[in-house]
C-alpha cells in the first residue's frame, strides 16, 4: 500500500506535466495532420480564424480554472456566455457602447450569484451551477425572443473592432483575451486571495484554520468564472455579429475540458491558469481543423465528448485522499 | 462497587440538542407533501382551469415521462451519485427506435421487437458509463455528461438531419389509446413506479443502495458488494432511460434527438424536491413521486397562467436552488465542494 | 470456578509507517467477564480492537478464538467466528427499519422468490429484541425515528445476532465508548444488558474514557499507554480508584529541565483575552477565564471535558451559544478563524496533516499562509522575499530541510510542527492556542518545541495549551485550568518553584 501510494504520488507531481505534455504534443501532431490533409490549415487567414475562435474558449477556460482550483466546478459558464452575447446585442442598439460595461457587470453579478449559492447557502457547486445554467439560458431565450438574429447595421460600428488584426493573422480579439489571461494569471499567483484559492483546493480545512478567508476566496473564484464567461459572450457576439441564444451551450463543458487539458487538476489545488491557453488551443485546433477538412459538425460533438472523457481520465486522482468518488 | 453513574448538565443539554435535531428531520420529511398540497390550493385559486377533472387528467399524463425518468435517477441519487446522460442517451434511443420500426426513412420493420431491443441498447450504454465511474473511479456526473454528448452526436448522425416519422400502427395505438380510461403511456409510468417501489422496499438491492448512500464505509464493513450494487443501479437507470426514449418517440411521432432534451433537469428537480438527498441515503421512490407531481403541477400551472415557456427552465432552476439549500446541512466550518 | 478461555492474544505487534501502535500485547479473555479497556487517545486501544474485529491485521503475533487460530480478514468473518463490535459512531443505516438493520448483509434466509419476506424478517427481529428484553422497540420502525439509547440497543442486538447465531460457544462483544450519548437511566439499562450477556457465557470488552463507569461495570481492567499494556488488575474496591487508573494511563516522570522551568516567567498584569460565562450548549458551560500577556495557561481534562470545544470556539472554528469573548477590552464575535486571526488569535491544531499544513505546498509557502502581508512587495506576493524569510525561520527553529522549496507533506512530525510554529511566528498573532503541540513528535524535537514555546511567551505573547499529558500541561503553564463535564472545576497556580502534583489535579478531572 505504501509503495503504491508513493509511486502514484510521484506520478501525481508529474501528472500536471504529463497532461501539459500530452496537450502540447497533441497540438503539434494534430496541426501537422490537418496541415497535410489541407494546406489551407496553416494559411494566415486560417491562423486568424483559429485565434479568433480561441479567444472565447480561453476566457471560459481561465475563469473556470479558478473554480476548478477550489475543488469545485462551474457548469453555468456556457449559458452565462449565451446570455451575455444576447444582452450585448440587444443593449448596443439601446445604449451604445455602454452596453459593454453593463454586460461585464452582468458577468460579475452572475459569478457572485453562483458564489453566494455555493458559499453562503452551502449548495454543492455542481448542483448550484447546474441550476444557474438553466436560469441564465432561460434569460438568453427571453432576451432574444428565442430566435437567432443578425445584428442590425446601426450597431456595426460598435463591433467592428472584432475585425481588426495585426499582421493579418493576430486578431485584436486575441490580444484582448491574452491580456485578460495575463491579469487572471497574476491574480492567481501573486495575490493573497489567489493563493488562498489554491490552498482551499488543496486542503480546505487547513486553510480555514490557518486564518485565511476561505469564503472570500470562493466568491472570488466564482466571480472570475462569471466574468470570464461574460467576456466570452462578448467575443461570441462580436465575432458572429448576431445574437444566438444557444451559442454558449456546448461550451459549458468545453471550458472545463480546456482547463483540464491545460493541467488544472479537477480535485483542486494544482494547476496553472496560464496554461489553460494550451488546452484551449488544442480544442480550437481540433474544431477548426475539422471544419477545414469538412468533417460533419455531429462528429465534432462526438469527438469532443470523447476528448472530455479522455481528459477526465488522465486527470483522475488515483491516489485521492481517501475521498469516495461519487 | 456501587458508585452512582451520573450525567452532567452539559450531557443533558447534548441529549436535548440531539432530540431537537431529529424532530426537525421528521418535520422536513413531510415537507414535500405539504408543499404539493399548498401548491395545488394556490394554483386552484390563481390559475384558470387548473382545478378541473380534465386538467388533473392532463396532469397525470404529463407526469408520466418525467416520473419514469426520475425513478431511474432516484436510485442513482440515493446511492450518492448523479447522472446526466439521459439527454443524449434518451434522444439516441428515441431516434433509433423510430428507425427500427415502420418509418418514413428506411425499410426496417421490427415492430414490437424494436422496443426491448433499444431498451437493451440503453442498458448497455448505461452499463458502460457506470463501469467508467465504478472501475475508473471517475466522478459520475462528468462521465455521464461526456456520454450524453457522444450519444447526442450519434443520435443526430443516425437520422442525418431529417428525423424519421413513425408509421408503425403499434406506436399510434400507444400514443392515442387507453386502457380503463388511462392512456398506455401513463400505465407504463404506473407499472414502472410499482416495480421501483418493490425494488426499493422488498429487495436486498434496495437496502444496499440505501446503505451505500448513507455511509459507504459502513456498507463495506457490513460486507455489501458495493461495485456490484452500483452496477445494478446503472442497469436500472439504463432501463428507465430506454423506456423514456421509447415513450418520447411515441408521443412525438418521430425519432428526434429533442426527445432527450428536457429530461434530465425536471428529473433531478423531481428527485431533489421530493426529499431525496443529493448526498445519498435519504429519500426514495415515494418521495420522487411527490416531487414529480410538484414539478408537473408547477409546469402545468405556468402554462395555464400564460407564462413564457422559456421561463420554465429558470423556475425549475430556482426551485432546485431553494430545495437543496433547505435540505443540505449547514455549518460554518463544513466543507462543501 | 473454572473460567473458560474465549480469546487469547499473544505478542501482538502493530507497526504503521512511522508509528508503533501496539507493542507486544498479550491478553486473555474469559467467558462471563466484563473487561474494561482504558487509555488515552492514541494509546492503542482502538488499534487492538480493529485487529480483533478484522478491520486490520496485526504485523506479528498470534490470536486464538475458541482454541483455534483466529485471523479474520474483515468484520463479517469475525462475526462468523464469534466476535462482534459496536462501533463508537453508530453504524446503523438511518433510513432502514430496525429489522433491516439487524439483518443487513444476512438477508439470505428471508428470501422468497427473489424478494425479501419483510414479515418474516420483522418477526425474527422481534424475537431478537425480545431476547434482549427490549420488546418496546418495534421491528418495523425506521431507525431515524428512534432516540439514541434505542439506537444503541439496536446496534447491540444487531451485533449480538450476527455473532451469536453462529457461535454457541460464547462470543466476545466489543463496546467502543457506548455511553457517550446516553443519559443516566439509559446507561443503567445498558449495564443490565451487559451483565445479562456475560451471565449467558459471553465476554464483553468495555472501552471507555469514563473511568467511573468502567469501575462500575468491569470485572477486570486493562490499562493501555503508548501502545503497551501497562497494567492489568482485578476491579476490587481496595485496589482500584480513579487516581490509580489515571496515574497508570498518563503518569510519566521527567526532570524539571525537560520543561525548562528556569525560563518560566511571571506574566504581566494586562489581560489580553477574557472569557465571560462562555457556553456552548451540549459541550461546555459558563467558562470564565482571564489570559494575561506573557502567560501560558494549560487546560486539563479527560475527553468529554469540553476543553477541545472551548479552544475551537476561541479560535473561531465553532460558535458559542452564549457568553462573551473579550479581546483587548472589546467584546468580539469570531465567526471564523480568519476573523479570530484579525483579532490576533491563531491556533495550532491537533491534526497536523489535516489542519496545520498544506501538504502539497512548499515550506516557504506554508510559512506565509497566515500572513500574506509580510511577503508582499508593491502589493503582490514576492516569492523571493518569502523564501528569504522562510530561510530565516529555518535557521532560527532548526528545521531539517534541504531547502525551503521542499514540499512539507514528507516531513517528519517534529519538522512539520516546526514549520507550523514558523507560520505562527510569522503571523504576528498575540494569542496562540496549542492543541497537543508535541503529539507525534520525537523526543529531541519535543525539547526544541518547549523551547520555542518559552520563547514565544517571553516575547510577550500569550498561550493556551492543551497538553499531550497532564505532566506536560503542569510543566509548561503558569496556571492550570481543570475542566470536567464542560465546566471549570478548579484553577491551580503553577509557579516554577511550586508546581502542583498530578494527583491533586486529577481529583478535579474525574
Amino acid at each position: 500500500m505504501q509503495k503504491e501510494n508513493s509511486m502514484w504520488s510521484k506520478l501525481a507531481f508529474n501528472r500536471e506535466t504529463m497532461i501539459k505534455l500530452f496537450s502540447l504534443v497533441s497540438v503539434i501532431v494534430i496541426s501537422c495532420v490537418f496541415c497535410v490533409m489541407s494546406p489551407a490549415f496553416l494559411s494566415r487567414r486560417n491562423l486568424l480564424n483559429i485565434l479568433k475562435d480561441l479567444s472565447p474558449v480561453l476566457m471560459l477556460a481561465c475563469g473556470e480554472a479558478f473554480v476548478l482550483m477550489l475543488g469545485s466546478i462551474d457548469l453555468s459558464t456556457g449559458c452565462i456566455a449565451s446570455c451575455a452575447a444576447v444582452m450585448l446585442t440587444v443593449l448596443l442598439g439601446k445604449i451604445g457602447p455602454a452596453a459593454y460595461l453593463v454586460v461585464l457587470g452582468y458577468g460579475v453579478f452572475a459569478g457572485l450569484f453562483n458564489g453566494v449559492a455555493h458559499t453562503y447557502l452551502q449548495i454543492p457547486s455542481f448542483i448550484a451551477t447546474l441550476s444557474t445554467q438553466a436560469i441564465w439560458q432561460s434569460c438568453a431565450y427571453l432576451l432574444s425572443g428565442g430566435q437567432p438574429l443578425a445584428m442590425l447595421p446601426d450597431i456595426w460600428p460598435y463591433v467592428n473592432w472584432g475585425k481588426a488584426s495585426f499582421f493579418e493573422c493576430v486578431p485584436l480579439l486575441f490580444v484582448v483575451a491574452f491580456l485578460v489571461l495575463l491579469a487572471y494569471t497574476v491574480i492567481s499567483k501573486y495575490t493573497g486571495i489567489g493563493k488562498t484559492v489554491f490552498a482551499v483546493g488543496s486542503n480546505e480545512r487547513a486553510t480555514w484554520l490557518m486564518g485565511q478567508n476561505v469564503r472570500l476566496a470562493k466568491m472570488l473564484a466564482f466571480l472570475m468564472s462569471g466574468l470570464g464567461a461574460a467576456i466570452a459572450g462578448i467575443f461570441f457576439a462580436v465575432k458572429l455579429k448576431s445574437r444566438i441564444p444557444t451559442v454558449g451551450v456546448q461550451y459549458n463543458m468545453l471550458g472545463i475540458a480546456a482547463a483540464v487539458l491545460g493541467g488544472v487538476q479537477m480535485t483542486g489545488g494544482r494547476g496553472s491558469v496560464f496554461m489553460t491557453l494550451l488546452g484551449a488551443l488544442l480544442i480550437t485546433i481540433i474544431q477548426n481543423g475539422m471544419n477545414v477538412i469538412g468533417v460533419d459538425g455531429l462528429w465534432q460533438q462526438i469527438i469532443f465528448g470523447a476528448l472530455m472523457l479522455a481528459a477526465i481520465f488522465m486527470n483522475s486522482d488515483k491516489d485521492h485522499k481517501g475521498l469516495v468518488v461519487k | 462497587m456501587d458508585k452512582q453513574v451520573h450525567t452532567s448538565r452539559v450531557g443533558e443539554e447534548f441529549a436535548q440538542e440531539m432530540k431537537k435535531q431529529s424532530q426537525k428531520e421528521r418535520f422536513m420529511s413531510l415537507a414535500p407533501l405539504i408543499i404539493l398540497l399548498v401548491l395545488i390550493v394556490i394554483f386552484s385559486v390563481t390559475a384558470q382551469g387548473f382545478f378541473s377533472i380534465n386538467n388533473f387528467y392532463n396532469l397525470l399524463n404529463q407526469a408520466a415521462i418525467p416520473l419514469v425518468m426520475s425513478l431511474g435517477l432516484t436510485f442513482v441519487i440515493l446511492m450518492g451519485s448523479t447522472d446526466l446522460s439521459a439527454e443524449g442517451l434518451g434522444g439516441f434511443i428515441g431516434s433509433v427506435v423510430a428507425l427500427m420500426v415502420l418509418n418514413s426513412k428506411n425499410d426496417m420493420n421490427l415492430g414490437a421487437f424494436a422496443i426491448p431491443l433499444v431498451v437493451l441498447i440503453s442498458i448497455g450504454v448505461s452499463m458502460l458509463s457506470g463501469l467508467l465511474h465504478i472501475k475508473g473511479k471517475l466522478p459520475s456526473f462528468m462521465v455521464s455528461y461526456g456520454v450524453s454528448s457522444i450519444m447526442s452526436g450519434f443520435a443526430v448522425l443516425s437520422y442525418r438531419g431529417v428525423p424519421a416519422r413513425i408509421r408503425d400502427p403499434l406506436f399510434t395505438v400507444m400514443a392515442q389509446g387507453n386502457f380503463l380510461g388511462i392512456p398506455y403511456l401513463t400505465w407504463i409510468a404506473i407499472v414502472t413506479f410499482v416495480i421501483a417501489y418493490i425494488l426499493q422496499n422488498r429487495t436486498r438491492f434496495g437496502s444496499y443502495v440505501m446503505a451505500i448512500g448513507d455511509n459507504e464505509a459502513i456498507a463495506k464493513n457490513i460486507g455489501i458488494n458495493i461495485e456490484w450494487t452500483k452496477f445494478k443501479v446503472f442497469v436500472w437507470l439504463g432501463l428507465c432511460i430506454g423506456i423514456v426514449g421509447v415513450m418520447g418517440a411515441v408521443r412525438v411521432g418521430q425519432g428526434d434527438v429533442g426527445i432527450g432534451s428536457d429530461l434530465v433537469f425536471p428529473a433531478i428537480t423531481s428527485v431533489v424536491v421530493g426529499g431525496t438527498s443529493l448526498s445519498g441515503g435519504k429519500g426514495g421512490v415515494v418521495h420522487t413521486l411527490i416531487g414529480a407531481f410538484i414539478v408537473t403541477v408547477i409546469n402545468n400551472a405556468l402554462v395555464l397562467l400564460g407564462v413564457s415557456p422559456y421561463i420554465q427552465q429558470a423556475v425549475q432552476g430556482l426551485i432546485i436552488l431553494g430545495a437543496v439549500a433547505l435540505s443540505v446541512p449547514h455549518g460554518k466550518n463544513l466543507i462543501v465542494k | 470456578m473454572e473460567r473458560k478461555l474465549l480469546m487469547s492474544m499473544k505478542n501482538i505487534v502493530k507497526q504503521y509507517p512511522g508509528t508503533l501502535a501496539l507493542n507486544d500485547i498479550s491478553m486473555d479473555i474469559y467467558a462471563g467477564e466484563v473487561l474494561g479497556l482504558i487509555g488515552e487517545n492514541g494509546a492503542g486501544k482502538s488499534t487492538l480492537m480493529k485487529i480483533m474485529i478484522g478491520a486490520e491485521t496485526a504485523t506479528s503475533g498470534e490470536l486464538r478464538m475458541h482454541g483455534k487460530n483466529y485471523a479474520p480478514k474483515n468484520p463479517i468473518e469475525a462475526n462468523a467466528l464469534g466476535v462482534g463490535m459496536v462501533f463508537q459512531e453508530q453504524s446503523l443505516i438511518l433510513n432502514l427499519s430496525v429489522a433491516q438493520n439487524i439483518f443487513i448483509g444476512r438477508e439470505k434466509r428471508f428470501i422468497r422468490h427473489g424478494f425479501v419476506d419483510r414479515k418474516a424478517m420483522n418477526e425474527a427481529a422481534a424475537k431478537v429484541l425480545a431476547e434482549m428484553e427490549i420488546p418496546q422497540i418495534k421491528a418495523s420502525t425506521r431507525v431515524n425515528r428512534l432516540d439514541f439509547a434505542s439506537r444503541q440497543m439496536v446496534e447491540i442486538a444487531k451485533v449480538f445476532d450476527a455473532v451469536n447465531g453462529e457461535a454457541k460457544e460464547g462470543s466476545v462483544i466489543l463496546l467502543d465508548e457506548p455511553t457517550s450519548v446516553l443519559n443516566a437511566e439509559e446507561i443503567r439499562q445498558l449495564f443490565k444488558h451487559v451483565r445479562r450477556l456475560c451471565a449467558a457465557g459471553n465476554a464483553v470488552i468495555f472501552v471507555s474514557h469514563k473511568l467511573d463507569e468502567v469501575m462500575e461495570i468491569a470485572d477486570r481492567i486493562c490499562v493501555f499507554k503508548d501502545g503497551c499494556l501497562v497494567r492489568e488488575m482485578e476491579n476490587r474496591a481496595e485496589e482500584v480508584n480513579e487516581a490509580v487508573l489515571y496515574e497508570a494511563m498518563v503518569g510519566r516522570t521527567a526532570s524539571n529541565e525537560y520543561y525548562q522551568l528556569g525560563r518560566q516567567r511571571m506574566p504581566e498584569e494586562t489581560v489580553v483575552l477574557e472569557l465571560k460565562n462562555l457556553s456552548k450548549r451540549g459541550f461546555f458551560a459558563d467558562v470564565s477565564l482571564q489570559l494575561h500577556r506573557g502567560e501560558i495557561i494549560g487546560i486539563c481534562g479527560v475527553i468529554g471535558s469540553g476543553k477541545e470545544e472551548l479552544c475551537a470556539v476561541i479560535s473561531g472554528d465553532e460558535d458559542p451559544t452564549s457568553g462573551e469573548i473579550v479581546i483587548g477590552g472589546k467584546v468580539c464575535k469570531l465567526p471564523s478563524p480568519h476573523s479570530a486571526l484579525r483579532q490576533g488569535i491563531l491556533s495550532v491544531p491537533r491534526e497536523r496533516r489535516a489542519g496545520g499544513i498544506i501538504s502539497d505546498f512548499s515550506a516557504y509557502e506554508n510559512i506565509y499562509m497566515s500572513n500574506y502581508d509580510k511577503v508582499k512587495k508593491n502589493g503582490v506576493i514576492s516569492p523571493k522575499l518569502a523564501r528569504e524569510q522562510a530561510e530565516e525561520y529555518r535557521k532560527e527553529l532548526d528545521i531539517k530541510l534541504p531547502n525551503v522549496d521542499q514540499k512539507v507533506g514528507n516531513l517528519s512530525g517534529g519538522n512539520a510542527q516546526k514549520v507550523v510554529f514558523a507560520r505562527v511566528l510569522a503571523s504576528d498573532a498575540e494569542v496562540l492556542l496549542l492543541d497537543h503541540p508535541t503529539r507525534g513528535v520525537d523526543v529531541g524535537a519535543k525539547a526544541e518545541i518547549y523551547s520555542i514555546i518559552r520563547d514565544i511567551a517571553n516575547q510577550g505573547k500569550s498561550l493556551i495549551v492543551l497538553g499531550d499529558t497532564l505532566e506536560e500541561s503542569i510543566g509548561l503553564s503558569n496556571r492550570v485550568v481543570v475542566m470536567k463535564d464542560g465546566e471549570v472545576t478548579r484553577i491551580f497556580d503553577a509557579p516554577p518553584e511550586k508546581k502542583p502534583e498530578q494527583v491533586d489535579i486529577v481529583k478535579y478531572m474525574m
